[in-house]
């Protein structure tokens, strides 16, 4: 499977990996068809600033072991046997949130509404991932890993 | 080799899906009671509509097909007899076994409350809920139910009480202890949601037990009487007040049993190639360092994974058992905590952040946390809960050394990241 690889020092904190993100689960093409004044706009990464002023990107791991699809008591978080990728199928998930309880990174969480998680799908439906694409420092990049 | 597993929920059917992943040719055997597969997270979305019974599993629907499990359901184990290596079904039938799993969960508890145990043997208006025929029994009783009393003010008695009053049943709830949810979340932020229930007609009455269940002439449940002397009526009772380990009748055998069945952390059970994983057994938690009851969904699936890891015998320790966090959601506030919710003695400190539509709080000692409540925007909450897992320490991860700020934490404080992309939690 492909793991986005961080590079925080290569990060400048534009956000282009959220607005694309967001492009991405809105179902448009580019950031530019984003209607900002929309409640529902829904990202799965982010990119902070730690208690040390660094910037710094985080993405989900799609993990060996995923904390969140142990955690998950309805069955919609699964680690899809051929791809690797953890998938959250929002149509069974029953919104419990022990996944945003589990996950160690953050990186899965309530979507607007409060009914169900949401979380990194890798863009299954492109080559590569929106964020990865949209970074102009390559501060993100695909790797293979086993 | 031949798998046995008693019990079809979250530690028995994560184990069968590990052992297949382990073993391609073991013969994998799971017998239960319960007839299909459910998640018992969820009965309460069926009691209020939200859930169909075809959208209860938590597992694939051709799980048994495709991980070549053989399943025996409908069918209880009523005795396990380690000298033949074998069980005993209610049916007469003994299964014999190389390995066995117990992963028989728990039992709701009955309280001493007079009328309360002769009242459910013998009567259709008072239940509990733990299986899917009680999510049944209890929706079809609401459909004809104008008032109904539930015993217990933690997750299962509100989860009723949320079920039962969207089928438009009038919803009392009594708690013993002074405020709703007393092992999830402190006074605060319980009453938080004691207010919510009220303004959606759901009455919560704290500080009292129920001394009495009272019958109509007809035999029918007409309400019951609290320790003060008051009366509430009721036409039906929900009992939620806890559970209890539940697990066959073992042979002449020494099973180390305290609450549950005492494992260590590999699974094993003191009887050789017996193991035991969820609910019904006691194991090794990191927050109390201690062998203790675990029963909550993440836990048990990772004790079913253990057990099979250690069953096919690859030995491999369970090293993250953290039995204290809890999620919640009602009428539409989320809450999650962990560990303690609050200090357990006066060495310990607190720090709160807190505004209309959020409560956070923090428990700490030292440099440690040891528990948090994080209501509103639970985004990101797990970072809190692995801290609090680790015992990390924080003295150079807050600014100025200031407490309020642990609520603006995030992984990227404790960012790093292996060469294939893994993170680890670098503290």
């Amino acid at each position: 499977m492909k793991r986005i690889y961080i590079e925080p020092t290569a990060c400048t904190g534009c956000m282009n990996c959220i607005l694309a993100c967001i492009a991405h689960h809105k179902g448009v093409q580019s950031v530019l068809e984003i209607d900002f004044s929309d409640n529902d706009l829904e990202f799965a990464n982010n990119v902070v600033l730690n208690t040390e002023g660094k910037i710094v990107p985080i993405f989900c791991r799609h993990c060996d072991q995923p904390e969140c699809v142990t955690a998950c008591m309805s069955g919609a978080l699964t680690k899809d046997e051929t791809t690797g990728y953890v998938i959250c199928n929002q149509s069974w998930c029953a919104g419990c949130f022990m996944c945003v309880m589990s996950c160690p990174y953050g990186m899965i969480k309530p979507n607007k509404s409060g009914d169900v998680a949401i979380k990194c799908d890798m863009c299954l439906d492109r080559e590569i991932p929106a964020c990865v694409q949209s970074c102009p420092v390559q501060a993100i990049s695909l790797i293979d890993v086993d | 080799m031949k798998y046995l597993i008693i019990g079809a929920s979250a530690a028995g059917l994560s184990c069968a899906r590990t052992l297949r992943r382990l073993d391609s040719n073991g013969e994998i055997v799971v017998i239960s009671k319960d007839d299909m597969v459910y998640s018992r997270c969820m009965l309460h979305y069926f009691i209020s509509d939200d859930r169909p019974l075809d959208k209860m599993r938590f597992v694939e629907e051709d799980f048994f097909d495709k991980n070549k499990v053989k399943w025996i359901r409908n069918t209880a184990v009523i005795e396990i007899r380690p000298f033949n290596k074998s069980v005993v079904t209610s049916d007469g039938a003994e299964h014999t076994y190389d390995k066995l799993l117990i992963a028989t969960g728990a039992t709701p508890v009955i309280p001493p409350i007079e009328g309360l145990a002769e009242g459910i043997e013998k009567r259709k208006d008072i239940f509990t809920l733990r299986d899917i025929g009680d999510a049944i029994k209890i929706k079809e009783a609401a459909k004809t139910s104008r008032q109904a009393v539930v015993i217990g003010g933690g997750l299962i008695g509100l989860d009723v009480a949320v079920s039962l009053n969207k089928q438009g049943v009038k919803v009392t709830v009594i708690e013993m202890k002074d405020h709703i949810l007393p092992q999830q979340l402190d006074k605060t932020a319980a009453q938080r949601y004691e207010r919510i229930f009220k303004d959606n007609g759901i009455d919560i009455i704290t500080g009292q037990a129920v001394s009495n269940v009272i019958y109509g002439l007809s035999g029918k449940v007409k309400g019951v009487t609290l320790s003060d002397g008051s009366f509430v009526f009721a036409d039906m009772i929900v009992v939620a007040v806890g559970v209890k380990p539940s697990f066959p009748r073992i042979d002449k055998c020494d099973l180390e049993i305290e609450n549950g069945i005492i494992v260590d952390q590999y699974q094993r059970t003191s009887i050789q190639d017996i193991y035991a994983a969820g609910d019904a057994c006691q194991s090794y938690e990191l927050l109390t360092q201690r062998h203790i009851l675990t029963p909550i969904w993440p836990s048990a699936v990772k004790q079913g994974q253990t057990a099979a890891y250690n069953m096919a015998g690859i030995g491999k320790p369970l090293i993250d058992n953290f039995g204290f966090k809890n999620s919640m959601k009602f009428f539409g506030l989320s809450t999650i905590s962990y560990g303690y919710v609050e200090p357990p003695d006066n060495s310990y400190n607190v720090a709160i952040c807190s505004g209309p539509n959020y409560y956070y709080k923090v428990v700490y000692k030292e440099n440690v946390l040891y528990g948090a409540i994080i209501q509103g925007d639970i985004s990101g909450a797990g970072v809190v809960g692995k801290l609090i897992q680790n015992k990390c320490n924080l003295s150079n991860k807050l600014v100025r050394n200031d407490w309020n700020n642990v609520f603006r934490l995030t992984y990227g404080d404790f960012f790093k990241q292996n060469q294939d992309g893994t993170f680890e939690f670098a503290c």
